[in-house]
């Protein structure tokens, strides 16, 4: 099962949050040539991971990570408002408690001979995340992705909007996009990948936060 | 909100919108040509054993499509071979000088441009299923806009997923709405085999003029156009 790592349970959750940091310099740094986020010692943990709403997905598998993700309202710092603002050109990104921002999508490199495993995870990764959005009662997200991408979001269910057109980017491009996720879009999701079960497991005392922050937006 | 951006995200909101293969098909002629190119092809691209017969839309110049699979220009074309491993999109005249000691490239020039296709713009496209598509855009003269290759970057993808959703969904209908009777299946399956009308009568021990019915009534089920759709339809939808 894939855990959501919040404020809450973050010190539960101690080592494993450490492990995603290794795991995120493995993946951003070593696999994709992100130098700019190389760290001595070899953890990939950056300004937004102290803050105080900061969500983690993660699934691991027999110590290996299989896949990650992090999200935040954009209400505070984000990387679209503070470290790349000009992928907006021009226009204002957005900014609101109830627009998350996802970022550091990573799933587990892999050899020809594991890549069905590795489809597996890859969409119990895209399950995981919906199941986050909607426990957190996330209905607007937005992304800095591949343009490539674009493709799979909008097959996936999301309602995909551009919010600049993609721009060049450290020798690739990059579009900014607000996904607009609705009542439909986990049940399509599901069918397409064919994952009925749960996939997030959601510790207690996270379950029991939410609740007192539904309370405190509805009650 | 977007400025100068607008227009681009119209489009993107009309394809979102488009309810028919024929209204996405339209959309995507008009903006193409609002951005100066007088062609456009959205086809899927084979994998490099499979047999060269791509999914396709497009409006290419007449006979085109026809002269490139005759000519097996499929086995030489650059642009083809640079978009099976392309990420981003890419202008032919890049894929054709980056092969420019190729005879089989410098015959593609010299062919797309006779047929008044000199400039073209190619937009890579993944699908979630794995399969590997591209839509191509097309002129003859230089007077394409600049500015509107990464909103065509964009647009393409939402054309793409836009006809996908709408021929999965087709597929779905029909399936649920063809139930092929024993004959028409049977008749079918020996037309798959390859059997002719006149064989499948044979084995069948019926007149050649009943069998010729039974296709025509499964091709009508299928919502194909012709005997060889839908053969092709049934063995996708895993009717035969």
């Amino acid at each position: 099962m894939a855990i959501l790592i919040g404020p809450k349970n973050a010190k539960r959750h101690e080592r494993l949050l450490n492990a995603v940091y290794k795991f995120r310099h493995q993946f951003f740094v070593d696999g994709l040539g992100w130098e700019d986020l190389r760290k001595p010692d070899g953890l990939e943990k950056d300004q937004f991971d102290d803050l105080d709403d900061v969500y983690h997905v993660v699934e691991e598998v027999d110590g290996q990570i299989m896949f990650y993700c992090r999200m935040m309202p954009t209400s505070g710092p984000t990387l679209l408002a503070d470290v790349y603002p000009q992928l907006m050109k021009g226009a204002a990104p957005p900014c609101s408690p109830n627009i998350w921002e996802w970022t550091r999508g990573a799933q587990v490199t892999s050899t020809s001979a594991e890549s069905k495993a590795s489809s597996l995870y890859q969409r119990r990764f895209y399950i995981a995340a919906l199941e986050a959005f909607e426990f957190l009662a996330v209905r607007k997200v937005s992304v800095q992705l591949h343009p490539l991408l674009t493709t799979k979001l909008i097959q996936i269910g999301y309602d995909v909007m551009p919010l600049a057109l993609p721009s060049d980017f450290d020798g690739t491009q990059i579009v900014p996009l607000l996904l607009k996720i609705n009542d439909q879009t986990l049940s399509k999701a599901r069918a397409r990948f064919e994952i009925h079960d749960l996939v997030l497991e959601l510790d207690e005392e996270v379950r029991i936060a939410q609740r007192r922050n539904n309370w405190r937006v509805y009650g | 909100m977007f400025g100068n951006q607008n227009k681009k995200f119209d489009y993107i909101e009309k394809i979102k919108k488009s309810a028919t293969i024929t209204d996405t098909i339209k959309l995507v002629r008009s903006i193409s040509q609002e951005y100066g190119y007088s062609y456009f092809c959205l086809s899927e691209i084979p994998s490099p054993d499979a047999v060269f017969r791509p999914h396709h839309y497009d409006n290419w110049p007449a006979g085109w499509t026809s002269f490139y699979l005759e000519k097996e220009l499929f086995k030489v074309d650059p642009v083809l071979r640079a978009l099976r491993s392309a990420m981003l999109p890419l202008d032919w005249s890049d894929a054709f000088r980056s092969d420019d000691s190729n005879d089989g490239a410098q015959m593609m020039r010299l062919a797309s441009s006779d047929w008044g296709m000199r400039l073209g713009y190619a937009v890579p496209i993944y699908s979630l299923s794995g399969t590997q598509a591209a839509l191509s855009f097309c002129a003859d003269q230089d007077d394409v806009d600049p500015e509107g290759k990464p909103a065509l970057h964009l647009i393409s993808m939402y054309a793409h997923a836009k006809l996908e959703e709408l021929s999965r969904r087709a597929i779905t209908s029909v399936r649920s709405n063809s139930t092929l009777s024993r004959r028409e299946r049977e008749c079918l399956q020996y037309a798959a085999a390859g059997k002719t009308n006149e064989q499948t009568s044979i084995i069948l021990n019926i007149t050649e003029r009943t069998v010729r019915a039974h296709i025509e009534s499964a091709t009508v089920k299928l919502g194909a156009r012709n005997r060889t759709q839908a053969v092709a339809n049934a063995l996708r939808l895993s009717l035969i």
